[in-house]
């Protein structure tokens, strides 16, 4: 028997979310579309589009930007799953929260404020801003995105799994890499995405620990503002959610190559 | 049957497992013969499942040794030993299909080989192919290799473990209660099937299970075990037929338990009658537990020992299991016939359905210290008593306690009782029931109550002053 009324009825509570969804979702991206094509007042063009397209410094901004952003997603990559590997396998549960807390409480303190703090720090120590320094202050900031998810997947690996393992005959080295590797990658994926995204649209990491030679595109976007180039910065905001998007696709058919399970992506 | 010779695969020796001060299992000495079938058989928390994972490896012993072919593995972790574990909820690898399940332990195995540099070389892929093709093909799912785990039922994920255990061919195939999960016709089936398996393989299977059925169906041999002790080893029919106490009775298949006496060699005394038996070594008038299994109970013969009276009748399947009362004891008779509630009854006990069992012990025996003054600790409590006569008692001796299993009351209500505890097991003797109950202090106190319990249940226990006899600890000195 059909209710159409009694569906309807409920379908009343989902309003607020519908709502939600288009002031902020769908009307921002429509706006974005408009003001990319609309030419800062001059009617309906492809200018901006093709002004973007054809300037060659703007492509080196963004492949400096998609290395400046990986660079620092692998490093965290190599130093967070470690840490997360080891932080995992502390026998006291209690110990293992405090370890955890103590690496993502950083996060607390604004992040303008740490970056400020670690430009002050690298300057006291000599270091000069740049690619270099760059790279290291994303590292160190997005540490604990990489951390989470990674631990999370580490912890979710059944104990029975690993007794396997050795019951076949796999020394724990080999358990790690044919057991726990393999089961982590869901995790390595959304840990990776989640410093990724972040590091490739960054405006002011790289306004206090680079320099010329590290401009990216969220700088670039900044410019655009100063300078009142709707258009223009429409179109970054465009190029930039088309990074995005692609990365998240491109890893989630990496992932499916390996493990369904666990991850925040 | 498969071959059972006297070679000892594998030798437990005085082991025993501490966990946060608890003894899980305490000195357990053991020594399963190549090609058996070996089934540890106990409740949940008896300890066998903890027995069975520092025989694979993945628990030490706190003390004790574990002899494998008479080496000595106790140290030697998991990977090393020629041992393979099939596990309760399976474990197969999600991100490996079925058969890259089955070629993990292969992909690993060093064959020696003289002519290689090193003296051993891996198997290849066609070796590994054709073991892991084989392997599928006994399990009967020859064609299941490419399959994802997730897309297979319970019993075939079951099966894939057993192949994945069985392929590299172990001297020991450990199985932790493997069909707990399934349902009962696949249970069924499984169970033959590891039969079948066992057969055809000649290797020792040793199994872990909480369900006394399977254990008679499957096994060679059966180790009872209960609180972390094995109680009895033997054959299925010798554990039914003659268990060596009142909790292995009670644990293998349903069982009359009724206190009784040996009267001399060969001649028994319960419900007030004198019975022919099979049993000899007694001492004289000794207080003794009698089993009689429900089927051993006939009715209506020719010269009838005792008269009884049905109390109840409930069908099941192929047989009627009654109630009858016999004085006041409710005797449990199994019978092919039908009898209304109500109907006067003669019984015959034949000297072969009488099984005679020591006591275990007759009264509590309790091993404790002087806190005081005439009084004495028992669990975290002291309890005052009186000092017979002649006795001299200080602060700190060490004695004993005795109370008998009758002057104890057990109360619902813990804060009833002076002392609390909880209920580990429960045996019917009839017109009582005798359970053992833990106090906090992981002492234990045996108790018989007119209640049912429930395991785990928490109680009081009240004891009267007058009731707790206190002698000199002779071996404490």
């Amino acid at each position: 028997m059909k209710k159409p009324s009694n569906f309807n009825r409920r379908s009343l509570f989902a309003l607020p979310y519908w709502l939600y969804m288009t002031v902020f979702v769908v009307v921002p991206l429509l706006m974005l579309l408009f003001f990319a094509f609309y030419n800062n007042g001059h009617g309906f063009s492809f200018a901006e589009v093709t002004k973007y397209f054809t300037d060659s410094s703007q492509w080196a901004t963004i492949g400096r930007s998609l290395r400046i952003a990986f660079l620092a997603a692998m490093l965290c990559l190599c130093l967070g799953y470690p840490l997360a590997y080891l932080i995992a396998k502390i026998k006291s549960q209690k110990l293992q929260y405090l370890t955890l807390m103590a690496l993502v409480a950083p996060m607390w303190i604004n992040g303008l404020l740490r970056t400020i703090a670690l430009k002050d720090l690298t300057t006291l120590l000599g270091w000069a801003a740049g690619e270099d320094l760059l790279i290291l202050g994303l590292t160190i900031d997005y540490l604990p995105f990489m951390i989470m998810p990674t631990y999370l997947v580490i912890t979710g690996i059944p104990r029975s799994y690993l007794e396997v393992s050795a019951d076949l005959g796999a020394h724990p080295v080999t358990t790690f890499f044919k057991v726990e590797l393999p089961l982590s990658m869901a995790g390595l994926i959304s840990g990776f995405l989640m410093v990724f995204t972040p590091a490739v649209s960054t405006y002011y990491m790289s306004e206090y620990l680079g320099d010329q030679s590290t401009f990216m595109i969220g700088e670039q976007l900044n410019t655009m503002f100063i300078k009142d180039n709707k258009s223009g910065a429409a179109v970054i905001a465009l190029v930039l959610l088309a990074i995005v998007g692609l990365s998240v696709v491109l890893t989630n058919a990496l992932s499916r190559l390996g493990n369904r399970r666990g991850g925040l992506y | 049957m498969a071959k059972v010779n006297n070679e000892k695969i594998i030798e437990l020796k005085n082991i025993t497992k501490i966990y946060d001060q608890e003894k899980v299992v305490e000195d357990v000495s053991l020594a399963i013969h190549a090609g058996d079938f070996v089934t540890i058989l106990g409740p949940s928390g008896c300890g066998k499942t903890t027995l069975l994972r520092m025989i694979a490896g993945f628990e030490k012993p706190t003390q004790g040794t574990i002899l494998l072919q008479g080496v000595d593995v106790t140290n030697v972790p998991p990977y090393k030993r020629n041992i393979n574990t099939v596990f309760q909820k399976y474990a197969l690898f999600p991100h490996l299909n079925v058969f890259n399940n089955v070629a993990y332990g292969l992909k690993l195995k060093k064959v020696p080989d003289a002519t290689a540099k090193k003296g051993y070389r891996l198997l290849s892929t066609t070796e590994i192919k054709d073991k892991v093709n084989a392997a599928l093909t006994m399990v009967d799912l020859a064609d299941y290799g490419h399959r994802d785990i997730d897309s297979l039922s319970g019993g075939q994920q079951q099966r894939i473990a057993i192949a994945r255990a069985l392929v590299n061919e172990p001297k020991v195939l450990l199985l932790d209660e493997p069909l707990s999960a399934l349902d009962l016709k696949m249970r069924k089936e499984m169970q033959l099937e590891l039969r079948r398996l066992h057969h055809e393989l000649g290797i020792t299977f040793i199994y872990v299970t909480h369900d006394q059925e399977e254990a008679m169906t499957m096994s060679d041999t059966i180790v009872v075990m209960r609180d972390g002790v094995i109680q009895q080893v033997g054959t299925p029919k010798k554990i039914y037929d003659e268990p060596q106490n009142a909790y292995t009775a009670d644990f293998i298949g349903e069982s009359n338990i009724i206190s009784g006496k040996m009267l001399k060699d060969y001649q028994v005394e319960f419900f007030g009658t004198q019975f022919a038996c099979l049993d000899k070594g007694f001492g004289k008038n000794e207080p003794v537990d009698v089993v009689v299994r429900p089927e051993d109970v006939k009715i209506n013969k020719a010269d009838p020992q005792i008269a009884g009276k049905v109390i109840s009748s409930v069908f099941k399947g192929t047989f009627y299991d009654l109630t009858v009362l016999v004085g006041d004891y409710e005797l449990s008779v199994k019978n092919t016939r039908d009898y209304a509630v109500g109907t006067p009854l003669n019984l015959t006990i034949l000297p072969d359905g009488i099984h005679i069992m020591r006591k275990e012990a007759l009264t509590n025996a309790y091993h404790t210290v002087i806190t005081g003054e005439n009084t004495v600790a028992i669990g975290d409590v002291d309890f005052a008593f009186v000092p017979t006569a002649g006795e001299q008692f200080n602060k700190g001796d060490a004695v004993v306690a005795v109370i008998d299993f009758d002057k104890i009351e057990l109360t619902d209500d813990e804060k009833e009782g002076q002392i609390g505890g909880s209920i580990s097991d429960l045996i019917y003797k009839g017109r009582y029931y005798q359970a053992k109950v833990w106090l906090d202090n992981d002492t234990a106190l045996i108790v018989d109550t007119p209640y049912e319990w429930d395991a785990d249940d928490r109680v009081g226990l009240k004891i009267n002053q007058a009731d707790i006899k206190v002698r000199h600890d002779e071996e404490a000195k």
